[in-house]
């Protein structure tokens, strides 16, 4: 729903799919081009098997979001329990739809559908992929490096830009300095600040455009409108790919009387009544589930909204990724970088009220606060 | 589940900074996953990663728990990793939950037994119970070999030798059911 913030924001998954399938293939060339024998070492694999590999990345960075919902995220709600959209993916890729495409060319690839099926298996433990698909899904993947920017472009902001072209040239395959014989994906120094920039883009990104206040309380009233009138969306693929973003928007339209559908239909979304900083302290999350309940105690709670978005600035967590120095040596990330080990997850809460009665809500939280000495 | 997934984390770094034990995140991305595997699901999903099983989501638990004041994250003294300890805001999430009165016993075990091994042990133990029920699932005879043979590939720091004997010298509380 991000276009009813940044009308410029009507870009299609097929177009970031394209574009996660991009960056993918220039960072394997990247870590080839480099180093060509740590890259086969790294895959137990020949020179000319190197093609084949690369043709298997492409192929899951391409289909690595086929499992989404409706509206990406921000339905995912509504799916049987159980049921997750990395599940669905693969499904997807091992369904006919997928897999015949893919199988019908092996003669000549090499490549089976159940090869690409094993980048979504979260339990793989096949050593080539769980090198690869850090490429598609990690820390610092082609999946981050092409949403930032095409959201960015297309949002109209300039938050989500980074030196990616230098970012990628940057990236190289490690032999683990901790773990003999173990392969990783790194960066050289001199990549160090257009990670950092990543990093920054990512952040500003969650705060100012998927954590937007409007932004977020359209997906509220999505999520609202498909629970109120009894969607879950079906396990069963063929009945799961029916549901698309005009399938949705459709039920407002039939169900045009529901608070949520006419929040969406008139743009006439609830309104803001109070929020926590970007960065909630646990004292203070316990302090605003206390106010949302005697909130809820207070006024109607069809009327209400409380929202918790929750998301890591990044996950370059100390032991995880690794920066190969000018000097040949090795450091961790948080090491080399002030701004990657400052930057603290982002945790804000929100309650959001219907336009008739925000300001009263607002009043009632103000004077909580005040009386309870809770300060946000 | 947020909330029981955080109070099982601020919990298990309770217990280990009562014991004294030195708690850093490759030992306790391992007690939240033999939690998982003999206490209770709590949902995170693992994959293989540069120390074993690694969950990107908890990963980012434990990152909010620092963020909230929970968690105290610094790094420990060699330089290599991290110390894990209760923050000021560790009361938030009570002891008195019932997914801890209900699996106190495994919590301890866990703590008890991964408390003493070193990073490098555990990230061991934890990736051949890993592959060990992995590879259960498609064959019920005799996977040792196959263990034996995933984990070297894996995880090549560590010879078949050493791998055949974490498997035989496995904790019994700790091999995959």
């Amino acid at each position: 729903m991000t276009y009813y913030v940044y009308p410029g924001a009507e870009h299609s998954r097929f177009g970031h799919s394209l574009g996660v399938m991009q960056f993918a293939s220039d960072i394997f060339d990247t870590l080839r081009s480099k180093n060509e024998s740590i890259l086969m070492k790294a895959l137990d694999a020949s020179l000319d098997d190197l093609n084949v590999y690369r043709q298997r990345l492409r192929l899951a960075a391409l289909l690595h979001d086929v499992g989404h919902a409706p509206f990406s995220h921000a339905s995912e709600d509504v799916l049987p329990p159980g049921i997750s959209h990395e599940g669905q993916t693969l499904e997807i890729i091992r369904s006919g739809y997928i897999a015949d495409i893919i199988n019908s060319y092996s003669g000549t690839t090499g490549t089976t559908s159940e090869q690409i099926a094993q980048f979504f298996v979260p339990r793989t433990i096949d050593r080539r992929v769980v090198f690869l698909r850090p490429i598609v899904a990690g820390e610092l993947d082609a999946d981050k490096m092409d949403y930032l920017i095409r959201d960015s472009i297309y949002t109209g902001v300039h938050y989500g830009r980074f030196d990616h072209e230098r970012l990628v040239a940057s990236l190289c395959v490690l032999e683990s300095p901790e773990q003999e014989g173990g392969m990783i994906l790194g960066i050289e120094e001199g990549g160090v600040h257009a990670l950092e920039a990543l990093v920054l883009a990512r952040y500003f990104m969650f705060t100012q455009v998927y954590f937007h206040r409007v932004r977020r309380a359209y997906d509220m009233h999505l999520i609202g409108l498909l629970k109120d009138v009894g969607v879950t969306y079906p396990a069963e693929v063929e009945k799961y790919l029916e549901w698309d973003d005009r399938k949705v928007i459709d039920l407002a339209s039939q169900h045009c009387n529901n608070t949520h559908a006419r929040a969406i239909r008139e743009r006439s979304h609830f309104k803001q009544a109070l929020h926590t900083p970007d960065h909630t302290d646990a004292e203070q999350r316990r302090s605003f589930q206390w106010l949302c309940e005697k909130v809820s105690d207070k006024f109607e709670p069809t009327k209400l909204l409380f929202d918790e978005a929750v998301k890591a600035s990044h996950k370059f967590s100390k032991i995880d990724f690794f920066v190969r120095k000018i000097d040949g040596g090795f450091d961790k990330i948080e090491e080399m970088s002030r701004i990657v080990k400052a930057l603290e997850p982002i945790e804000q809460y929100r309650i959001y009220a219907d336009q008739s009665i925000r300001q009263e809500v607002g009043e009632f939280c103000r004077n909580f606060c005040k009386d309870k000495g809770i300060h946000f | 589940m947020e909330d029981e997934r955080l109070t099982v984390i601020t919990e298990i770094v309770r217990r280990c900074a009562e014991r004294q034990y030195n708690l850093g995140k490759i030992q306790l991305q391992k007690m939240v996953y033999f939690f998982q595997e003999k206490g209770k699901d709590l949902g995170y999903t693992y994959v293989i990663f540069h120390y074993g099983p690694f969950s990107f989501e908890l990963a980012e638990d434990i990152e909010r728990l620092k963020t909230l004041r929970v968690l105290n994250i610094e790094p420990d003294d060699a330089g290599y990793g991290y110390h894990i300890t209760p923050g000021v805001h560790s009361n938030v999430f009570t002891t008195n939950d019932s997914v801890i009165n209900a699996n106190t016993h495994a919590l301890d075990t866990i703590i008890d037994t991964l408390g003493m091994m070193t990073a490098s042990e555990i990230e061991l133990v934890a990736t051949i119970h890993y592959v060990f029920s992995v590879l259960r699932e498609t064959n019920q005879g005799d996977i040792r070999e196959d263990v034996i043979r995933s984990v070297a590939e894996l995880k090549p720091q560590f010879n078949s030798e050493q791998i055949a004997h974490a498997l035989a010298n496995m904790p019994a509380a700790f091999m995959p059911s």
